[in-house]
């Protein structure tokens, strides 16, 4: 009888007999002109690969002086006594308006530019990244992004790092007619997709990490790279 | 009966084919990629029960694979590594269309078989069964049953804990024989008769 076999035999049986033994053709051609198109990555590479060899005397002593840098970078000098002041209420505590941060052209008040976070995102030559933004999300946000309000294309990088980050990068800046807008699902070179003037929107996944990125001229491939798992966005068109 | 699930030596990849992808020649990834397509494309049929999207996931895990490839620092993980590049294509098909659920399913008939009657039956209920579980039942099944992984290599390959791993197979399988077993227990009508 069938139905003695145990049931993971049963279910290996069905899965053997439902699944196709070859795959459509199509697979290796259209991956083939795909790849025509798709750069691999750099090669990481450790930027310390002779760690493990050192004493730990010498690894804390490498680990106090990053943290000494880091904090100088941070600008904590400033708040120790006799090496920098802090901000008196006569000086008058800087304004969103005096940030430097400049507000988002289109995206109101969903948007909370913070200046303290960075991510490591290269951008090709020519490509304006002047008016960055960083911003905190929640899972499954949506941002709409009117273009018409720019003279020209909107440019757009949404990015989080590693399933379940936050989106943290969102970047505007304008681009030339006709420039193409390179996206991806599941990859960074995924679908590439040119988009005409109008009002995108663009939904966060709600676990993976994310990236697009845009080229700044329609000849320009564009770069942006993260240590990131796996990349994941929908754009939708209206 | 002829089991003709790939065994893990049939799927072990050549480290040198792997080493010299890694390092950017196409032919040695065309190799790559001819002899993985079939096997990523069955896993991704079963686990999505669609074509066209087992073919977008199956083009996207190879397209992927070759862009981070150089990423890949042990070649003799390469196998492991690539079912988890597939795994990620899959959950974003079932994310990118929720709505593209339907399909519709054909059972073939095996005449030859004594009693195929009850063949078709078992089928169409695992195939029902299999039809309610979620996404990651759906994967641990297929990793375990079909690409006969052992549940240390379904662990690392869905990325999630031996433990958790552990209780989603169980749980995935005893979805699996309740569908069945369901089918089984005789109405109450039948029973009073």
């Amino acid at each position: 009888m069938t139905r003695k076999r145990s049931i993971e035999d049963e279910i290996g049986a069905w899965f053997t007999a439902e699944a196709p033994s070859k795959a459509p053709d199509q697979i290796l051609r259209s991956t083939a002109s795909r790849l025509a198109v798709t750069q691999q990555r750099r090669r990481w590479r450790p930027l310390m690969p002779a760690i493990g060899t050192w004493s730990p005397r010498l690894v804390g002593v490498g680990l106090t002086a990053a943290l000494l840098i880091v904090l100088t970078a941070v600008g904590l000098p400033a708040r120790l006594p006799g090496i920098g002041a802090l901000p008196t209420a006569s000086q008058g505590a800087p304004t969103a308006s005096a940030s430097g941060v400049p507000s988002s052209p289109s995206a109101g008040s969903t948007l909370s530019p913070d200046p303290n976070r960075a991510m490591d995102i290269r951008f090709p030559e020519g490509f304006d990244y002047s008016q960055a933004y960083l911003l905190d999300g929640t899972y499954g946000v949506t941002f709409e992004v009117a273009n018409r309000t720019l003279d020209t294309q909107c440019n757009v990088v949404v990015a989080a790092q590693g399933p379940g980050a936050l989106p943290q990068v969102i970047l505007w800046t304008t681009l030339a007619p006709g420039s193409t807008l390179y996206s991806a699902t599941g990859s960074a070179t995924g679908r590439t997709e040119t988009f005409p003037r109008g009002l995108y929107r663009f939904t966060v996944g709600t676990e993976d990490a994310i990236v697009a990125a845009a080229s700044a001229a329609p000849s320009l491939p564009p770069s942006a790279s993260m240590l990131c798992e796996s990349w994941s966005l929908e754009l939708m068109a209206r | 009966m002829i089991d003709a699930r790939p065994s893990a030596r049939e799927r072990a990849t050549p480290v040198d084919l792997v080493v010299k992808a890694r390092s950017g020649d196409r032919d040695a990834f065309d190799t790559l990629a001819a002899g993985a397509v079939d096997r990523l494309y069955a896993v991704a049929r079963l686990v999505l029960g669609d074509a066209d999207r087992a073919a977008d996931a199956t083009q996207e895990t190879l397209v992927r694979c070759w862009r981070d490839l150089p990423t890949l620092r042990d070649p003799a993980r390469f196998d492991g590594w690539l079912h988890r590049l597939l795994m990620h294509s899959i959950t974003n098909e079932f994310r990118s269309d929720r709505r593209h659920q339907g399909h519709v399913r054909t059972l073939t008939l095996e005449p030859s078989t004594a009693d195929f009657s009850n063949a078709v039956v078992v089928r169409d209920q695992l195939s029902r069964g299999f039809d309610r579980l979620s996404p990651d039942h759906r994967a641990i099944l297929v990793l375990r049953l079909y690409l006969g992984s052992s549940i240390e290599e379904t662990a690392a390959v869905l990325g999630i804990p031996l433990g958790t791993a552990k209780s989603r197979l169980h749980y995935a399988t005893q979805a699996m024989r309740t569908a069945l077993e369901s089918e089984e227990r005789p109405t109450i009508e039948e029973a009073r008769t």
